[in-house]
C-alpha cells in the first residue's frame, strides 16, 4: 500500500493546463525525485501537495486520507523553498525553531534547544544560529531552510529544487550529504530538481514531468538505459543525445537500417 | 461663475512657480554635504505646518502695525504694501502663502528623484566635454520627467480644492477678489444657508477631481514601476 | 572669474531660500517670547528679555493686561482635542487600514484595483463636498459635535493615506515567506501577524506618523462639524487671531504650541517621508 497517492491530479491557470491527470504512487520513506525542464509545472505540484494551492481536480491521499481541502497548517508536509523563504527578522535559531512553536506543541524551551541544536550540528550551521539570515552566506541560508524543514520530523518533506540557488562547490557536497541526513530522518522525500545529474544521485526513483503529467517513474538506472520516450531521452544527457530518423527492415533475413539513404 | 476661470489660472500659475521654485532648490541641494543635508531637513517644516496655522504665521508677519516682512521691505523702498488688504495684493499674499507651503512639496519629491537617477548618463557625458546647459536638458530634465509629472499632477489636485489657506487669510475678500469655489460653496451654505447653490459647485468640482485623480494613479503606477526597476539594477 | 559669480550667485540663492522658508518659522518663535509692547514697536527689537508669561498664560488659561481686567483664553481644550482627533483618527486608521492594505496588496480580487482607487479618489475629492450632507445627516442622528463623527470624517484623509503606503510595504513581502509559516503549523491569523505585519512595520510606523500629522492640520472638517468645544488648534487658533485686545505674544505662542508636535514629528520620520509623500511611489 503507497504512503502518498496522487490521482488524476489538475491544475490549471487560466487556459493554461499546468498539470493534467497526473498520477503517482509514493512510497513511505522513499526518497522520490521530480525532474523536469523548466515551466514543467514542478513547482505548481508542490504547492499543490503542500497546500499552498489548491487542486482543480483529483485527490492528494496520504496515509489513505483525502488531504485535497486542508490549509498548509493541517497537513503533516513540511517544504524547503528554492529561495529559502527565511523570516528576515528572526535569527537562525527561531527559523529553524519557528514549526516546534506552532500551535498546539507547546514543547517546553529545553526541548526545543536540543533539538534546534541536534539538527543545526547535523547540517553543520551550529555556529551560525545566532544570526540573522541576512548575515547568512547561501550555503548556510540553504541549510537553515533545511533544518527548517526537518526539525519537526514531520512525514512528507518537500524539497523545492534546494540546491539551485548555491554555487557549484556548496551544490556538490551537498548531492553527497542530503541522502545521509535524509536517511536518518526516515521521512518521504519529494524532490525536486532541473538537473538531471542530481535526479540521478539522489532519487531512489525519478519521475519525469512534462506537458503536465509524470512520463516515467521508474529508478534511475532504468531511466537512463530504457527511456521510455525520446523526449524523456532528450532530458537526459548532456550534450543532448544524438537522434535520427531511420527505417528499420527486414530484407533478406539481414536487418537493414536505413538512415537518409544510406543503408546498413 | 464668471471668476472660476481666471482661478483655474491661477492654479496653474502657483503650480508652476511652486515648480520652478521646487526644481531650482532641488539642483541646488543635489549635492551632498553637510549644508545641503541640513537644509533639505529644514526645509520641509513649512510643509509639515498646517495650512490654515501657516496662513496665521504670515498674518503676524505682514500685519500692518507691527510686521516684520513690512519692516524688511522698508529698506528696497516698499512702504505700506497692502497685502490681503486689498483687491490688488490679495492673489499675490494668497500665492506666496501657498507658494512658501508646497514649494518644499515638489522640492522634496524632486530631489529625491534627483538622487536617485543613474549615474552612467553622466559619467559619459562627462567624458564626453558636453556642456552644462546640455547635460541639464537632455539628459537631467527628461529622467526627473515623471518625477516632476506625479509632483505636480498631486499638487493640482490639492490645490483645486485649496480652502485652508484662502479661508484664514481672506475669506474670498475683499470684496469677492479672492473667492473660489470651496469658498464659496462654504460661504453659501454657511452665511445664506443656500446649500443647491453650493452642492452645485461641489459637483462640478468633484468630477474635475475625479477624473485628474484617475490620471494621477496611472502616473503613480509608472513612476512606481519605474523607480522599482531602477532598485533592481 | 565666471566660476565666481556663479559661487556668488549660489550664496544668494542659498540666503533668499532660507529668509523666504526658515526665517517666517523663526520670528514666530522669538514672538512667542515677547511682550506685547516689545512687538509693536515699529522698529523691531532684536535684543530684548525672553518672557515665558506668553506660555504660562496660554497653560493657565488666564492672563493680565495691563489697563484691562484679566482675560481668559481656552486654546488648552484646543490642544486636548487635536491630541484626541489625531491619535483617535490613527488608531481607527491603523486598525481598519492595515488589514485592509493587506487585502489589496495579496488577493487580487475582481474589482479590487477599482476600490483601492476610488478610496484614493476621497484623499482628493472636495472635502465640502463630502462634509456639506454630512453635516445635515449627522445633526439627524445626533452625531454633530462629538469626537467620534470628527474621527469618522477624519478617515477619508488619513485611511486611504495609509492603505496606499503600507500596500506597497506589504506587496514587497515574498509571499512564500508566509507560506513557509503556515508551513510549520502556524494559522493564517499568525501569519499575519508574526510575519508580515513585523516586516512591513516601518512602512506602518511611518504612515500612521504621517497620518498623525495630516490629522493634526486637518481645519475644514472640525470648522464645519465641530462647535468650539471640541475643535482642534488649527480652527482654535483662527478664533484667537480674530478675537480682539488678545496679546500678539500670546497669539504667536499659541500658533508655535500647535506647530510644534508636527514638526518634532517630521524629524522623526525624515527617512521615509518622500515615500509617505509620494503614497509609496518613489522610495526615498
Amino acid at each position: 500500500m503507497s504512503y502518498l497517492d496522487l490521482d488524476n491530479l489538475s491544475k490549471s491557470f487560466k487556459d493554461d493546463k499546468i498539470i493534467s491527470n497526473l498520477n503517482a504512487k509514493i512510497e513511505k520513506g522513499e526518497f522520490f525525485v521530480v525532474f523536469g525542464p523548466s515551466g514543467s509545472g514542478k513547482t505548481v505540484l508542490l504547492r499543490l501537495l503542500s497546500g499552498i494551492m489548491m487542486a482543480d481536480s483529483g485527490e492528494i491521499k496520504m496515509d489513505n486520507q483525502i488531504i485535497n481541502e486542508l490549509h498548509p497548517e493541517e497537513r503533516d508536509v513540511s517544504m524547503a523553498f528554492q529561495n529559502f523563504a527565511l523570516y528576515p527578522h528572526m535569527k537562525a535559531y527561531e527559523n529553524i525553531a519557528s514549526p516546534l512553536r506552532a500551535k498546539n506543541k507547546n514543547m517546553p524551551e529545553n526541548e526545543i534547544h536540543e533539538k534546534v541544536n541536534e539538527i543545526a550540528n547535523l547540517l553543520k550551521i551550529g555556529h551560525v544560529l545566532n544570526q540573522f539570515p541576512k548575515e547568512l552566506s547561501n550555503g548556510q541560508k540553504q541549510r537553515t531552510s533545511l533544518a527548517r524543514s526537518l526539525v519537526d520530523k514531520p512525514s512528507v518533506v518537500l524539497l523545492d529544487d534546494p540546491l539551485r540557488n548555491v554555487d557549484a562547490k556548496i551544490r556538490f557536497e551537498m548531492r553527497l550529504e542530503l541522502p545521509k541526513v535524509l536517511k536518518e530522518f526516515n521521512t518521504t522525500v519529494i524532490y525536486i530538481t532541473q538537473d538531471f545529474r542530481e535526479a540521478m544521485a539522489l532519487g531512489d526513483r525519478i519521475a519525469v514531468l512534462y506537458d503536465g503529467k509524470f512520463n516515467d517513474i521508474d529508478s534511475p538506472k532504468n531511466i537512463y538505459q530504457n527511456p521510455s520516450s525520446l523526449t524523456t531521452a532528450k532530458l537526459f544527457g548532456d550534450p543532448t543525445i544524438n537522434n535520427f530518423d531511420a527505417t528499420i527492415k527486414k530484407q533478406n533475413g539481414f536487418v537493414e537500417v536505413d538512415v537518409n539513404g544510406e543503408h546498413f | 461663475m464668471e471668476y472660476d476661470k481666471s482661478f483655474f489660472n491661477l492654479y496653474f500659475f502657483t503650480i508652476i512657480i511652486e515648480l520652478l521654485l521646487g526644481l531650482g532648490i532641488a539642483l541646488l541641494l543635489a549635492k551632498r554635504n553637510w549644508l545641503n543635508n541640513i537644509l533639505g531637513v529644514l526645509l520641509v517644516l513649512p510643509l509639515m505646518i498646517a495650512p490654515a496655522l501657516a496662513s496665521l504665521i504670515w498674518r503676524l508677519l505682514i500685519n500692518p502695525n507691527f510686521g516684520i516682512v513690512n519692516y524688511l521691505l522698508s529698506f528696497i523702498g516698499i512702504d505700506d504694501f497692502t497685502w490681503a488688504s486689498h483687491p490688488d495684493t490679495v492673489l499675490f499674499t494668497l500665492i506666496m502663502v501657498d507658494v512658501w507651503v508646497f514649494t518644499p512639496f515638489i522640492m522634496i519629491l524632486l530631489l529625491a528623484g534627483l538622487r536617485s537617477l543613474p549615474r552612467q548618463p553622466f559619467e559619459a557625458a562627462e567624458l564626453d566635454g558636453v556642456p552644462e546647459y546640455y547635460k541639464f536638458f537632455r539628459i537631467t530634465l527628461p529622467m526627473l520627467f515623471p518625477f516632476i509629472l506625479t509632483a505636480s499632477l498631486f499638487r493640482l489636485l490639492e490645490s483645486i480644492q485649496q480652502f485652508d489657506i484662502i479661508y484664514a487669510l481672506s475669506q474670498g475678500g475683499p470684496g469677492e477678489s479672492s473667492m473660489v469655489f470651496q469658498v464659496s460653496a462654504y460661504l453659501q451654505t454657511f452665511q445664506y444657508t443656500n446649500i443647491g447653490k453650493a452642492a452645485a459647485m461641489m459637483v462640478v468640482l468633484w468630477a474635475i477631481c475625479y477624473f485628474l485623480c484617475h490620471v494621477f494613479v496611472q502616473q503613480w503606477h509608472k513612476l512606481k514601476i519605474k523607480t522599482k526597476g531602477e532598485l533592481l539594477q | 572669474m565666471s566660476i565666481n559669480v556663479w559661487s556668488i550667485l549660489k550664496f544668494f540663492a542659498y540666503v533668499a531660500i532660507i529668509m523666504f522658508f526658515l526665517f517666517p518659522i523663526a520670528w514666530i518663535f522669538n514672538m512667542s517670547f515677547m511682550t506685547n509692547d516689545e512687538i509693536l514697536r515699529k522698529v523691531p527689537v532684536l535684543f530684548y528679555e525672553p518672557t515665558f508669561k506668553n506660555y504660562i498664560g496660554l497653560w493657565e488659561g488666564e492672563i493680565a493686561i495691563e489697563g484691562f481686567a484679566t482675560m481668559y483664553v481656552y486654546f488648552k481644550q484646543n490642544l486636548i482635542n487635536s491630541a484626541i482627533l489625531s491619535v483617535g483618527s490613527v488608531s481607527v486608521t491603523l486598525l481598519l487600514g492595515v488589514p485592509a492594505a493587506y487585502a489589496f496588496a495579496r488577493y487580487k480580487f475582481k474589482g479590487g484595483e477599482d476600490i483601492a482607487f476610488t478610496l484614493l479618489s476621497f484623499r482628493f475629492a472636495p472635502a465640502l463636498l463630502i462634509i456639506l450632507p454630512l453635516n445635515l445627516y449627522f445633526s439627524e442622528i445626533g452625531l454633530y459635535d462629538s469626537y467620534f463623527a470628527l474621527i469618522w470624517v477624519y478617515q477619508l484623509i488619513t485611511l486611504p493615506l495609509l492603505l496606499w503606503i503600507v500596500r506597497g510595504y506589504f506587496e514587497d513581502i515574498s509571499p512564500d515567506i508566509e507560506y513557509a509559516y503556515r508551513l510549520d503549523g502556524h494559522s493564517w491569523f499568525q501569519s499575519f501577524w508574526k510575519i508580515s505585519i513585523p516586516l512591513a512595520k516601518p512602512g506602518i510606523a511611518a504612515a500612521s506618523l504621517l497620518c498623525f500629522i495630516y490629522a493634526w492640520n486637518n481645519f475644514v472638517f472640525a470648522l464645519i462639524l465641530g462647535s468650539s468645544q471640541i475643535q482642534p488648534v488649527t480652527v482654535g487658533a483662527l478664533a484667537f487671531i480674530t478675537a480682539s485686545a488678545i496679546p500678539y505674544g500670546l497669539i504667536a505662542c499659541g500658533i508655535v504650541v500647535s506647530v510644534l508636535p508636527t514638526l518634532i514629528l517630521a524629524l522623526f520620520i525624515q527617512k521615509y517621508l518622500v515615500q509617505g509623500l509620494s503614497l509609496g511611489a518613489i522610495k526615498g
